[in-house]
């Protein structure tokens, strides 16, 4: 996901992401498999470059230095190219915060589709899972410059943790009942804590 | 200040414009103001985040679930249209009647004399002028002084000059009702100190050292005291406000003592006099108590403004205590009691020292007089003997009588010089002449009661030359023939004339013939009572409220203390004289002396004022002070307490509470 969303967090979602994305498939390439790595804002016309082997390190390297946020692809349009590119059986790990007004389910309904292992890794930064903010303010949505006026007191924040749990708990459920793993992780974690430990237990690394 | 242009009047309040009709349309569009601005919202801070999608999901539940959300956010706008409403308000200049404090300086006379104890007014006339008073504290603007005096036959400052509200309050509420007598001209000299600088009262040469500062006075008294004489208001505005109603119901006891029966000597009675100060008829029992204990009661039946005597047998009572008591209800309760004591006599101790004097001696020996004094007789050679020294000097003597002799030192005693005169005071006498003329006698003297000299001749006299603090009992038409002056604690009478002459042949011829009037037996009673400290019959003599007495101890090593009614025990001190001043009488009952630790004697203290004891006020009352006559008022000056102020600081407070609940709302 390079959606515009990607761009917010310190490091940001996306660079947290594509470091990721590169530590996966480091692991890919060592052990011979075939990576792939697409942006959901990818051409349905122009498939990613396949890195296979140690050697295509580098160039794996290259073409995530690439990825730019901004991109303006819908989640569900998004991973609905990426199957249409796709056929087949592998692993896919949708790395995305989930954020869509028009809902994470269609997209993730897309997948589930695919005769394919998925592992959904949902990014959020800091600031998203504990906002500091306060007084009267009006919020721009980066995306489609959406805009909400808000006065944030503290019975609005407690609200908004109280959705975000919510929302991240449906997306878990959702993955859970359609075999699906997912996995919620914050910008400010080591990575390697979330690959070492969580995705070692679910399968993904041995 | 601005015009009262209109005014209206909304539930007794009253409102003033202030504003014109196109300022009034200004503040009019302030509420709408305020609501366009609310519809209009706030400025928002513009903030860029990664989706509004849950933004919008957690506001979009605070809306929903949430009455009380909605609700705050119109709390505010609810709070700022009081707001403007408050000002507007306050812009009208609201009012309420009150009374009105015309100067900046005020004097308050409160009268806590015994009338004020009256309940004619509820609860009673000393709370009636308090709550007045309380009145005109609050009415009290921001730099107004005042000052509270209460009075009765004393006056006592109970605040000075402060613009302390709460202090003038306290001090308000320490006044306690007395049982004295009324006397407001104390009153008027301790209010004119500030208001008439260099009147001292005392001096009217006293020289002005302060500027005056005008003060109103407010007198809250019911009157009942006499015109005040010699004393000029100078700055002080006086507004007398009577307390009272206009007519009141009262049965007092203006009189009670204990006497020998004029039909039996030996038996003793007791007598009262019971009056009706009010405006109808009105009946009563009387009862006597002896002791605590009833022994005899009448009924009485008086007219309206009329008194009535009562008189009970006392046979076989030789000590007690008497409580006379009207037992009706009436509007004030302090007179319906009197007291009165039946002790045996003390017998005053007399020494007269005479070269011979059979007449004098005869009139020392009556019956009545035996009974009241102890008569030891001396020659005037005695005067040089040491034991004279001793009694002279150890107040062991009440009186001594110098018969044609004079001491070198006047004794700690009173004294009766006749025919000659005491060695210092200032005494002198014109040479001897003969066939004096008795033209004038004060009756109102204690030594000359009940005596008529209208048949008295004096052949032989030297008429007096009394020092200035005297005063002239028996005036002739060549000079005083009888004289009484005060050296400290005593006083020394002197008689002009010997009762008898030594002859040149050697016997003895009469001055005067005097002796063989009924009047001379009698003046030598009363020198005995009076001169010699001796009480007639069994009786103790009864003293007003706050009047001080004068107790003789039976030695000076003597501690004595006084038993109040109220059952305090206080120590009086004993001056080397052996005498005592108590001034501790404030109220009314049986004060009971106590000489180291025993029962000495006892002292009645009783109210016994027609003047405090009638209530009513009249229909226009008024005070006399010096030439100025002080018409009670009525009613008071109407006033406007404007309320502005208080509105104000409502509408500040709820400015207050809105804030803290915006910043509640947004960072709580």
């Amino acid at each position: 996901d390079a959606s515009s969303s990607m761009d917010f967090g310190e490091p940001t979602k996306l660079r947290y992401a594509l470091q990721l994305a590169a530590s996966l498939g480091f692991i890919g390439l060592v052990r011979g498999d075939r990576i792939k790595i697409e942006t959901l804002g990818q051409s349905p016309r122009t498939p990613a470059p396949v890195f296979r082997g140690r050697r295509s390190l580098w160039r794996m390297l290259d073409h995530l230095e690439g990825i730019r946020p901004g991109e303006t692809a819908s989640l569900a349009e998004g991973v609905k190219n990426f199957c249409l590119r796709n056929s087949g059986k592998g692993i896919v790990v949708l790395i995305t915060d989930l954020m869509d007004k028009g809902g994470f389910e269609p997209a993730l309904r897309y997948l589930v589709s695919q005769s394919m292992d998925v592992y959904v890794v949902q990014v959020l930064s800091a600031a998203e899972i504990d906002p500091d903010l306060q007084g009267d303010l009006r919020l721009i949505d980066c995306e489609d410059d959406d805009q909400a006026e808000v006065t944030v007191s503290k019975a609005v924040v407690d609200r908004y943790k109280q959705t975000l749990a919510a929302f991240v708990e449906g997306a878990r459920s959702f993955c859970t009942r359609r075999g699906m793993s997912h996995v919620l992780t914050r910008t400010d974690a080591p990575l390697e804590q979330l690959i070492g430990g969580f995705l070692r237990t679910r399968g993904l690394v041995r | 200040m601005i015009p009262l242009a209109q005014s209206s009047n909304w539930f007794g309040s009253h409102t003033a414009n202030m504003f014109s009709a196109w300022q009034w349309a200004l503040l009019g569009l302030v509420p709408p103001a305020i609501i366009l601005l609310y519809f209009l919202k706030l400025r928002r801070h513009p903030l860029v985040v990664p989706s509004t999608y849950l933004w919008r999901r957690s506001i979009e539940d605070l809306h929903v679930n949430s009455i009380w959300q909605r609700l705050r956010k119109n709390l505010l706008l609810l709070l700022q249209l009081l707001l403007i409403l408050l000002v507007a308000l306050a812009v009208l200049r609201p009012s309420v009647a009150g009374r009105k404090l015309t100067g900046e300086r005020s004097i308050f006379v409160i009268d806590n004399s015994a009338s004020m104890q009256a309940v004619d007014v509820k609860p009673s006339r000393l709370a009636e002028a308090k709550r007045h008073v309380r009145g005109l504290i609050d009415e009290m603007r921001s730099g107004d002084v005042a000052m509270l005096v209460s009075f009765s036959d004393v006056a006592k400052i109970e605040q000075p000059y402060t613009d302390d509200r709460r202090a003038l309050r306290e001090a308000l509420e320490r006044i306690q009702p007395t049982e004295r007598r009324t006397d407001l001209g104390e009153a008027l000299r301790v209010a004119a100190g500030l208001a008439n600088p260099g009147r001292s009262g005392t001096d009217p040469n006293d020289i002005r050292t302060a500027a005056a500062l005008p003060a109103d006075l407010y007198i809250f008294s019911d009157g009942g005291f006499a015109p005040v004489a010699g004393f000029s208001l100078g700055n002080l505005k006086p507004t007398f406000v009577p307390v009272g109603a206009e007519a009141a119901t009262n049965l007092a006891i203006t009189a009670f003592g204990v006497g020998r029966s004029e039909r039996d000597p030996q038996k003793l009675q007791a007598f009262g006099r019971i009056e009706n100060l009010g405006a109808a008829q009105a009946g009563s029992t009387v009862e006597l108590h002896l002791d605590g204990r009833l022994i005899d009661a009448d009924r009485v039946d008086i007219p309206a403004g009329q008194g009535h005597s009562v008189a009970f047998d006392l046979s076989g009572v030789d000590t007690g205590t008497l409580r006379l008591r009207v037992s009706a209800e009436d509007d004030l309760p302090i007179d319906n009691e009197a007291f009165a004591v039946v002790g045996v006599p003390r017998q005053a101790e007399v020494l007269m020292l005479t070269p011979g004097n059979r007449p004098l001696e005869l009139a020392l020996q009556t019956g009545e007089v035996s009974e009241l004094a102890r008569v030891r007789i001396e020659t005037p050679a005695f005067l040089k003997q040491p034991e004279y020294q001793t009694l002279a000097g150890s107040g062991a003597l009440d009186w001594v009588i110098y018969d044609r002799c004079q001491p070198e030192r006047l004794p700690t005693a009173n004294t009766l010089f006749v025919g000659s005169l005491p060695p210092v005071g200032g005494w002198s006498a014109d040479p001897k002449t003969g066939g004096l003329e008795i033209i004038d006698i004060d009756q109102s003297h204690p030594l000359l009661q009940w005596l008529d000299l209208g048949n008295v001749h004096v052949f032989l006299g030297s008429p007096l030359k009394p020092p200035q603090a005297a005063r002239v009992l028996v005036d002739s038409d060549v000079g005083p023939l009888l004289a009484i002056a005060p050296r400290e604690a005593y006083e020394d009478a002197v008689l002009a004339f010997p009762i008898v002459e030594q002859l040149p042949s050697g016997g003895q011829g009469m001055a005067t013939d005097w002796p063989s009037r009924i009047s001379f037996p009698t003046f030598m009673l009363n020198c005995a009572q009076y001169l010699g400290g001796a009480r007639r019959g069994s009786a103790q003599d009864s003293i007003r409220p706050g009047d001080t007495v004068t107790l003789e101890s039976p030695s000076t090593k003597t501690k004595l203390s006084v038993m109040t009614p109220r059952d305090e025990v206080l120590p009086v001190p004993v001056d080397p004289s052996g005498k005592a001043a108590f001034t501790s009488t404030g109220v009314q009952g049986i004060y009971r002396v106590q000489a180291d630790r025993q029962p000495y004697r006892s002292f009645p203290v009783n109210l016994f004022d027609p003047a405090e004891s009638n209530l009513a006020l009249g229909a226009a009352p008024s005070l006399s002070i010096g030439h100025t006559q002080v018409a009670g008022q009525v009613s008071w000056e109407p006033s406007r307490n404007e309320l502005w102020k208080w509105i104000l600081l409502l509408g500040l407070a709820v400015l207050a509470f809105e804030w803290w609940l915006y910043n509640r709302r947004v960072y709580g």
